[in-house]
């Protein structure tokens, strides 16, 4: 079975999954969430509650520009009968395999010879990449560094080599290349303004008590942790934060970490997973827990990955507060920035930015999210 | 002296011949003794950690380690080594998943997990033996095979479209027991009883003590071994099975670094390195103290970064106290 037919019948399954939960009950937890969603960022109601949370750390953040026309697939492309490198951080993740899948359609549509590159998660296996697409010597290179500092050097070589490099998601830590990343503090600090107007829709005046399974060493998600903590402390100044842990960023970590906290402070009623993997292991613990339920508090995340679409759209699930980290969007806007490039029309300080667009827990509002960034 | 001394002195004796008599028993001991030290203090920095909550919340966590480790005991007994659990945990579960996913009964689903398992298991098993390949190699091998398998058979990276009952064997309780620590204790019974009652554990310490000479002894060494590697990869798949339905997803991420983890239970247990040597109970007490060090820290606040240096310098510890007290007592052995 080819990958692409498993991608669709992986789609399939959690499309059925959203259409054949448990009918929604116009007052349940899915229609207090949808009611309380919005778009807008949320403004700190007091001051003094949010001046103590770091602000961006990651090097390229609070940008106001939009993404506009780079989110446009053109009717002919630059890259047309080139080859072009495509690096990933790792294939693992649904967001990667989604780049690829995207980029891999594109290549079809617009007649270029592109070649996937795997980072593996790994610094070793990123830095032998770079040499091999040096050796590959293609016409055009989208790269994903894994590390902002060491990226700097990976690509000023590419540059030197006389490749022609644009970099995506991940930031290097200096101006070296065009680029396309999202607002890391943001886009999760939106979902900090969702969940606490969940919160108070479906809670009131309870009193709000925050964890957080956390990816302490990635700067990345500090800045998507802070945000989230500066959006729900912004409308809740009162809430609490009582324990941050290190989730791995993978479910089998995430898990026992999101127990262990709940054993440690079961006050808790508030969990932000700084990723899917994150706010599903944290799904896992509250059910081993017995704790499953949307009376028990509410979780939320970023990321936008399928598994998670069914809980955001289920009644029965806490996890109530979802942006996406949008695999579609970042494909686009690399694909035409790296056109653009070859034709000599950017220069290295050229930066476009994705959002991390909020994803409305409807039918309807997930649907679109699906079709968009994972279409079939 | 007193006749009331003399019985004590009597007592003392024949508990240091006892101990003595086996240094793995000390090995044991020692090892309880650190686990001991390890609850009580992280009781005594947080009181939630004495609930009965938290002791499922830690077996549950645990008992995926202690299945694979069991396994794992006897590969090392027998001088050998497997590297490739994590990833055949990763690609059994993902088995299992796929096929529940497919509408498979989830009996059925488990058993074809199990069986890919056992499938990776004789492979690195007949290589090993057939073709004289270093363990290391072969099991680093096929830790990127099963890996990669894994994500093969995946769509993407997280399985969706699990049957609502799939979580039942990860998150459901017999009393207050989680069935995944009942699993792991039948797994801990039923290699204690083969190491210690049957001819073949016989034949494990054999091979791992002297290849040789076990084999001039009659002992079938490559069967031995190739059974060794099967079980290992059974009891990997079985550990997946468990981890996936307590995760509630089939997913090829799960399980990196957790070779390091069973090898790391393995050694505190008191298993020799170099083969020969090693106890079911020693590694089972090595899994806890695992996952009491993380549980324990996390309940205890500490921040991630330290938890990383507190949980190598506490496993660094455990292990030199292990030692020093293991050659004391032998000491005192050879004295007397």
């Amino acid at each position: 079975m080819t990958r692409k037919s498993n991608i669709n019948q992986w789609l399939a399954a959690a499309a059925l999954l959203v259409v054949a939960s448990p009918a929604l009950a116009a007052d349940g937890p899915v229609a207090i969430a949808a009611q309380s969603f919005s778009t807008d960022l949320c403004q700190p109601a007091d001051p003094n509650a949010v001046k103590e949370i770091p602000k961006g750390v990651s090097g390229f953040t609070g940008y106001e520009s939009a993404a506009g026309d780079w989110l446009t697939e053109p009717s002919s492309s630059p890259l047309k009968g080139k080859r072009v490198a495509l690096t990933v951080m790792g294939l693992g993740q649904p967001f990667f395999l989604a780049i690829k899948g995207h980029w891999e359609r594109l290549a079809e549509k617009y007649g270029f010879e592109l070649k996937v590159y795997d980072g593996r998660f790994d610094a070793g296996t990123v830095q032998k990449l770079v040499d091999d697409v040096i050796s590959d010597a293609p016409d055009a290179v989208a790269f994903a560094p894994l590390d902002s500092n060491a990226s700097v050097p990976q690509v000023k070589r590419m540059l030197d080599a006389g490749l022609k490099v644009i970099t995506y998601n991940v930031q290097p830590s200096e101006v070296v290349a065009p680029r396309v990343f999202a607002n890391d503090y943001d886009g999760p600090r939106l979902v900090g303004c969702n969940t606490a107007r969940y919160y108070k829709a479906k809670f009131g005046d309870k009193p709000a008590h925050i964890g957080v399974v956390d990816l302490p060493q990635l700067p990345q998600v500090q800045d998507r942790k802070n945000g989230f903590l500066y959006g729900f402390l912004s409308l809740i100044p009162t809430a609490k934060v009582e324990q941050t842990v290190d989730g791995g960023g993978v479910i089998d970590k995430a898990n026992p970490a999101a127990a262990d906290m709940l054993q440690a402070h079961p006050e808790i009623n508030v969990i932000f997973g700084i990723n899917n993997d994150s706010s599903l292991g944290t799904v896992a613990a509250l059910k081993a827990a017995g704790s499953y339920s949307p009376d028990w508090g509410v979780v939320s995340s970023v990321d936008g990955s399928e598994p998670v679409m069914a809980e955001l759209g289920s009644d029965a699930s806490p996890l109530k507060a979802e942006s996406g980290y949008p695999p579609y969007d970042f494909s686009v806007a690399a694909f035409n920035l790296l056109g653009a490039t070859v034709e000599g029309k950017t220069t290295k300080d050229t930066q476009v930015i994705v959002g991390y667009p909020p994803i409305n827990p409807t039918a309807e509002g997930i649907d679109a999210w699906v079709k968009r960034q994972y279409p079939r | 002296m007193t006749d009331l001394a003399h019985s004590a002195t009597r007592r003392r004796a024949s508990f240091g011949g006892w101990l003595i008599a086996d240094r793995q028993r000390v090995q044991t001991v020692v090892t309880l003794f650190v686990l001991v030290l390890m609850v009580v203090v992280f009781g005594l920095i947080n009181g939630r950690f004495f609930t009965v909550t938290n002791f499922q919340n830690l077996a549950r966590n645990t008992a995926p380690l202690i299945i694979s480790a069991c396994a794992m005991t006897a590969v090392m007994v027998a001088r050998g080594l497997d590297l490739s659990v994590g990833s055949v945990l990763a690609a059994s579960s993902v088995v299992a998943a796929s096929l529940a996913v497919k509408g498979v009964p989830l009996p059925l689903a488990f058993l074809g997990g199990l069986v890919f398992g056992g499938l990776i298991g004789f492979a690195n098993g007949w290589i090993i033996v057939r073709m004289r390949v270093s363990p290391i190699i072969v099991t680093l091998g096929s830790l990127n095979i099963a890996r990669g398998i894994a994500y093969l058979i995946t769509p993407s990276a997280i399985l969706v479209g699990l049957p609502p009952r799939w979580s039942d064997i990860g998150t459901s309780n017999l009393g207050p027991f989680p069935v995944p620590i009942l699993i792991a204790l039948a797994v801990v019974a039923v290699y204690a009883w083969i190491s210690r009652r049957t001819k073949f554990g016989k034949h494990i310490y054999a091979v791992g003590g002297n290849e040789e000479a076990a084999r001039l002894s009659g002992i079938s060494v490559d069967r031995t071994l190739i059974i060794l590697y099967v079980l290992s990869g059974v009891m990997a798949a079985l550990a997946g099975i468990v981890l996936s339905t307590r995760v509630g997803s089939g997913d090829p991420n799960i399980g990196i670094g957790f070779e390091l983890a069973v090898i790391a239970a393995v050694i505190i247990g008191g298993t020799s390195l170099s083969g020969g040597e090693g106890r079911i109970l020693g590694t089972v007490i090595g899994a806890v103290i695992i996952g009491t060090l993380s549980n324990g820290l996390n309940l205890a606040g500490v921040e991630p970064f330290w938890q990383y240096v507190a949980q190598g310098m506490v496993l660094i510890a455990a292990v030199v106290l292990d030692r020093r007290v293991n050659e004391q007592v032998m000491r005192l052995g050879a004295r007397s």
